[in-house]
C-alpha cells in the first residue's frame, strides 16, 4: 500500500520523540547532594560530553527539536536517570539498523562502548570531572544538509499552535510552478521553528514519497542513476506533524517550513523511482504474533531503498529477498526500530533483483510494550521497496 | 530567643503510597467552619449512644512537656488508626516534616484529606497526637506566599553538625546553634515528586511522567527563578532581566522526602543524618537500606548490624545474625537471612554507623511481605504494594534493652553469607575485577558469569543479578574492544550486534532485578542469554 493513500488530516494527540513524552511537564529544581556514591569511573566533561556531542547534539541542544540540551553538565545532569533508561531500552539514538544488516547511508550508530560509559556515567553518580575544563559551545545549525537546494517551496502561510495544543498533524498542498518536467534526486526540510516540528512527509501529490523527514537526521541523495519524476505543475503534499516541548504547551507557537528540492539529470534509462510495498495481511494483524508476510516482484528491479512504516515497536524487524533460484539475499536488518521514527534507508549498494523474487518481512514484537513511549497508530505495518525497473 | 534546635527521633511510615480520596460530607467548601462543623456532627451522630470518646481516648502522658501540633492531614487511614500529616516546626519537639501518627480513632472520621488541624503532644512520645482538633480555613488570598521560615544551610567536613543543624527551623532570623551562622530565609512548602525520579516534582498530586507511580508528597523550598538565567534565586516573585514574569521552582530540604523506596518501614537516626527503611522478603531476608538527610543512598562502609526475631508475645531468646553488605548497585542495604521468621514479622535491628559509635536500635513489624512501589497500571493487576505500620517508636538515644549486651552477642553472630550466596556466589566475579587477556581465557569467563546470572535467577535471587549481568557485559566488551580482528572480517558485524544486545539487556536486567520484578527480568535474561550463545558461537565454543 502506498503512503499517499493515508495521507488525511488528523489533528491529536501524538507521542513522537521519546524524550518529550518521558520528560514531559518536567519544570523543576533539585538540590545536589554532594553525598551520592559516586561509582563511575568515565565524568562529564572529560567522557560523556564527546559522546553526547558526537550522538546528540543534532536535536538535543538549545533551540533545537528536543525538549532538552544535553551539551552542558549542567543540563545534561538532571536527566541521567533518563538518559540511561533511553539508551538501554534501544530507544536512544533513534538508528535501529543492526551492525549484521546490509550497509545503509548515513545514520548516527553508536558503539556498545559508547552506550556503556554513557550509561556507567548516569548511573553511577553523574561526576562532572575537572571544573577547569572548559567546554566548547555546541550551537543548533538550521541548514540545509545537502547544500542549497534548487527549488525553495515554503509553506503558503504560517501555522500557529493555539495555546494548550499540544500536538496536531497538519496536510499542505503546495504548488511547484514548475514548467517542464524535474527528476528529483533528493528533498530535504527547513523548518521554521525546529523546536515544534517533529516530523514530515514530502510527497509528489498523487506520487511517490520523495522524503521522510525527521529531526536531526541526514538528507540522503538517491543512487546517481535514480530519481522522481517530477511534471510540469505537479504539486507537491507535506504532511508535517508538531508537537510542542512542556515549556510552550501554554503559548501559541507558529512555523512556516520549507521544502527544499534537488534536481539530478534525467537517468539514463528514463526511468523513474518506483514503490513496491508489502502489507501484512489482514489476518496477521496479531501485535504479539511473529509474523512474516511476503511480496512478489512482477519484473526486474535494482533495488535502492527501503522505507518500513510500523504501527509499533518491534524487537526486530528483518527483510529479505529470495531469487527464483533460491537464494536468500539479506536486505535490511532492525533492531529495536520504533515507530515514531519512520524513515527511508538507502542501500549503500543497490541490489539487484530478477522478476518473480520474493521478498519476505518477519517481525518480533518488542516483549513489553507497555513502557513505551505511545504513538499514533498512522500506519499499518508495512515495508516499501524503491526501486528502478530494469 | 535563640535558635532552637528541634531534634528529633522518631519511627513513622507512609502507609502506601495510593492518594486517598477525601470523603466529602455535604456541599459545604471544604475547611471552612461550617463544614467542620457539619462533620463534627455527622461524626457524632454515626457513633453509637454507648461509645463514649472518653473510654476510647488514648491516656495523655503525665509528667512530659506538652506542645500544640499544627499541620495538614495528608492521608487519613481508618483502619490503621493513623494520620499523616505535613507538621509545622514545634521548636523542642519536631522540626517541619510529615510524618505518620496514631490518633484516638474515635477522632478520625472528623479529619479528612486536607485539613488543617492542631494537636497537643509530648515530650519523648513521637508517633501519637492528642486531641486532635480541625481548624477552620481562614479566607487566604490563593496567590499569598508561603510564610518565611529560616533554617541553618551548615555545610563543611563534620557531618555531625550539618546533620544536626540540618534541622533547625525557626520563624525569625538568627544564628545556627553550633557554627553561630546566620540562618538563611526558605519558603517551606508541600509539593509532590516521584518516588523514584528526584527531579520531578509539582504542587499537586498526579503521577509520574517517568514510571506513571503515583507522585508523593515532600517538603521543599520554593523560590523563583528564570527561564534565561537558571542562577536567578529569589524568595519572591518578580521581574527577570527579559521582561518574563520569574517562575516557581523548588528545591528538595532535609528531611523533606521521608516516603520509604522499597516498600519498608522507614526510620530516622538520633544524630539527624542517618535514616534507613526495612524490608522483608522472600524468602525471609531482612534488608536494610541507609539513606542520608536527603533520602540518598548512603553507602554503609564502616556500618555493622545485628538482628533479632522477635515473636509475637516478646522478644524470642535467639542468637543475634550479622547483616552483610547487600548487592544493590548503590552499596547501601545490609541483610540477613532469617531462618524460620513467619508472618506477620518483628525484628529487632541494632546498627553502629561506625565501630566506635554507639548501638541504635530500631524495631521493624511486617505484616507482609515487602513489596516495591509499581508503576499505577500494573498495581491494578498485581496486588497492592504493602507497608506495614512499625509497632514500636525509638526514644532519644539508645534505648536499653533486655537483649544481652553488645559484647555477648558479637561471639554468637551467625553469618548467613553461605546461605545468602550459595555455591552460585563463588564464581560470580565481582564487576571491575581485573579480566583475563587471551580471548579463550574471555569467552570461558563470559560463560561463567552468564551461569552465575542463570543460577541466581532460578534462584529468585533477582538483586543479585547485577552482579554477574555487568560482569558479563565487561567481558563481552573487552572481546569486541580488544579481540575482534581475531576473527574474520565477516564474523565482525555478528559480533557488535551481540554485545550491544548484550550490553542493553545487561543494565536493564541491572534495572529490573533492582525492581524484583521476575515478569521484567525474563524476557531481558532471555534476550541476555540469546546474545551470550551468538558471542560463544562466534568463537567456537557452543
Amino acid at each position: 500500500m502506498e503512503l499517499g493513500r493515508h495521507i488525511s488530516r488528523t489533528v491529536g494527540p501524538y507521542a513522537v520523540i521519546a524524550f518529550a513524552s518521558v520528560f514531559f511537564l518536567a519544570a523543576v529544581a533539585e538540590h545536589i547532594d554532594a553525598h551520592v556514591p559516586v561509582t563511575s569511573k568515565y565524568d562529564y566533561n572529560k567522557d560523556v560530553f564527546p559522546l553526547l556531542r558526537d550522538h546528540c547534539s543534532g536535536c538535543h541542544v538549545k533551540g533545537g527539536p528536543a525538549p532538552m540540551s544535553l551539551m552542558t553538565y549542567a543540563d545534561a545532569a538532571p536527566w541521567a536517570e533518563s538518559i540511561r533508561e533511553e539508551l538501554t531500552a534501544g530507544r536512544m539514538p533513534p538508528w535501529p539498523v543492526d551492525p549484521t544488516s546490509r550497509p545503509v547511508k548515513g545514520g548516527y550508530p553508536i558503539s556498545s562502548r559508547d552506550i556503556d560509559m554513557i550509561v556507567v556515567w548516569a548511573s553511577g553518580g553523574t561526576p562532572e570531572g575537572n571544573l577547569e575544563t572548559k567546554l566548547p559551545a555546541v550551537p543548533f545549525n538550521a541548514q540545509w544538509k545537502l547544500g542549497p537546494p534548487d527549488l525553495k517551496i515554503p509553506m503558503d502561510i504560517e501555522h500557529t499552535m493555539a495555546p494548550g495544543t499540544i500536538e496536531e498533524t497538519l496536510d499542505f498542498s503546495l504548488p511547484t510552478s514548475l514548467t517542464d518536467t524535474k527528476w528529483v534526486r533528493a528533498a530535504d526540510l527547513m523548518p521554521g521553528t525546529a523546536s515544534i516540528v517533529r516530523d514530515a512527509v514530502i510527497t509528489i501529490e498523487n506520487g511517490p514519497v520523495l522524503a521522510l523527514w525527521e529531526p536531526g537526521s541526514d538528507a540522503t541523495a538517491a543512487p546517481s542513476d535514480a530519481a522522481f519524476r517530477l511534471a510540469p505543475g505537479s504539486k507537491i503534499h507535506l504532511q508535517i506533524h508538531y508537537k510542542k516541548h512542556f515549556d510552550q504547551e501554554q503559548n501559541a507557537v507558529s512555523d512556516k517550513s520549507t521544502i527544499g528540492l534537488y534536481f539530478a539529470d534525467p537517468p539514463p534509462s528514463g526511468r523513474e523511482l518506483q514503490s513496491f510495498a508489502i502489507d501484512r495481511p489482514k489476518a496477521d494483524d496479531n501485535p504479539n504474533g511473529s509474523p512474516t508476510f511476503v511480496g512478489t516482484l512482477s519484473g526486474a528491479a535494482r533495488i535502492v531503498a527501503l522505507r518500513p512504516m510500523l504501527d509499533r515497536g518491534y524487537e526486530s524487524l528483518n527483510v529479505d529477498a529470495i531469487t527464483p533460484s533460491g537464494t536468500d539475499l539479506p536486505l535490511l536488518r532492525l533492531r529495536g526500530p520504533r515507530p515514531q521514527w519512520f524513515r527511508r534507508y538507502w542501500l549503500q549498494e543497490p541490489v539487484e533483483l530478477a522478476n518473480g523474487s520474493k521478498v519476505t518481512v518477519s517481525v518480533t514484537p518488542l516483549s513489553d510494550y507497555s513502557d513505551e513511549p505511545k504513538a499514533s497508530k498512522r500506519f499499518p505495518l508495512e515495508v516499501v521497496l524503491d526501486y528502478v525497473p530494469l | 530567643m535563640s535558635p532552637t534546635v528541634a531534634v528529633f527521633v522518631m519511627f513513622f511510615v507512609i502507609l502506601g503510597l495510593r492518594w486517598p480520596a477525601p470523603h466529602t460530607i455535604g456541599a459545604l467548601p471544604r475547611g471552612s467552619a461550617a463544614d467542620v462543623e457539619q462533620r463534627q456532627l455527622a461524626s457524632n451522630a454515626s457513633r453509637p449512644a454507648s461509645d463514649s470518646r472518653s473510654k476510647k481516648a488514648t491516656a495523655q502522658p503525665r509528667d512530659k512537656k506538652e506542645h500544640t501540633f499544627r499541620g495538614t492531614v495528608e492521608k487519613v487511614d481508618i483502619g490503621a488508626g493513623t494520620l499523616t500529616v505535613n507538621g509545622e516546626n514545634v521548636p523542642g519537639w519536631m522540626a517541619t516534616m510529615t510524618m505518620t501518627y496514631h490518633v484516638d480513632t474515635a477522632e478520625i472520621p472528623i479529619i479528612k484529606v486536607g485539613d488543617h488541624i492542631t494537636a497537643k503532644v509530648y515530650d519523648g512520645d513521637f508517633s501519637q497526637l492528642y486531641e486532635v482538633r480541625v481548624v477552620p480555613a481562614k479566607v487566604t488570598n490563593v496567590n499569598a506566599l508561603p510564610p518565611l521560615s529560616y533554617v541553618c544551610n551548615t555545610q563543611g567536613e563534620d557531618m555531625a553538625v550539618a546533620a544536626a543543624e540540618s534541622s533547625v527551623i525557626e520563624d525569625k532570623p538568627g544564628k545556627c546553634p553550633q557554627t553561630g551562622m546566620p540562618l538563611v530565609p526558605v519558603r517551606l512548602v508541600t509539593v509532590y515528586s516521584c518516588l523514584k525520579f528526584l527531579s520531578f516534582i509539582q504542587d499537586k498530586p498526579g503521577v509520574c511522567p517517568v514510571d506513571r507511580s503515583e507522585l508523593v508528597p515532600i517538603t521543599a523550598g520554593l523560590y523563583f527563578t528564570c527561564r534565561n538565567d537558571a542562577h536567578v534565586r529569589q524568595l519572591d516573585l518578580g521581574t527577570c532581566t527579559d521582561g518574563s514574569a520569574r517562575i516557581r521552582s523548588y528545591e528538595r530540604r532535609p528531611h523533606g522526602d521521608h516516603n520509604p523506596r522499597h516498600g519498608g518501614q522507614f526510620f530516622m537516626a538520633d544524630d539527624s543524618w542517618h535514616h534507613l527503611e526495612g524490608t522483608f522478603l522472600q524468602p525471609n531476608v531482612f534488608r536494610v537500606y541507609f539513606y542520608n538527610d536527603f533520602t540518598r543512598p548512603l553507602a554503609v562502609t564502616g556500618f555493622s548490624a545485628t538482628v533479632i526475631k522477635n515473636g509475637a508475645s516478646g522478644k524470642e531468646v535467639v542468637t543475634p545474625i550479622g547483616l552483610k553488605t547487600g548487592r544493590t548497585k548503590d552499596h547501601n542495604t545490609l541483610e540477613a537471612l532469617m531462618p524460620g521468621a513467619t508472618l506477620p514479622a518483628g525484628f529487632e535491628l541494632r546498627v553502629k554507623f561506625k565501630p566506635d559509635d554507639k548501638e541504635r536500635v530500631f524495631d521493624f513489624t511486617f505484616a507482609g511481605y515487602s513489596k516495591e512501589p509499581t508503576a499505577a497500571p500494573r498495581t491494578l493487576a498485581a496486588s497492592a504494594p504493602v507497608a506495614t505500620a512499625a509497632t514500636k517508636p525509638i526514644s532519644g538515644g539508645a534505648t536499653p534493652s533486655s537483649t544481652p549486651p553488645p559484647s555477648a552477642q558479637i561471639g554468637g553472630v551467625v553469618m548467613v553469607d553461605s546461605v545468602l550466596y550459595p555455591a552460585t556466589d563463588s564464581s560470580a566475579v565481582r564487576p571491575g575485577e581485573t579480566l583475563p587477556t587471551t580471548t579463550p581465557e574471555l569467552v570461558a569467563e563470559l560463560t561463567k558469569r552468564s551461569q552465575s546470572v542463570k543460577m541466581l535467577l532460578d534462584e529468585g535471587n533477582l538483586s543479585g543479578l547485577w552482579y554477574p549481568a555487568i560482569g558479563a557485559k565487561d567481558v563481552a566488551l573487552a572481546l569486541e574492544q580488544s579481540h575482534i580482528n581475531d576473527l574474520p572480517e565477516a564474523q565482525r558485524p555478528k559480533l557488535a550486534s551481540a554485545v550491544k544486545r548484550l550490553t542493553l539487556a545487561a543494565w536493564q536486567i541491572d534495572a529490573a532485578g533492582d525492581l524484583g520484578n521476575k515478569e521484567a527480568v525474563l524476557p531481558l535474561y532471555r534476550d541476555f542469554s540469546a546474545a551470550i550463545a551468538d558471542i560463544q558461537s562466534i568463537y567456537g565454543t557452543r
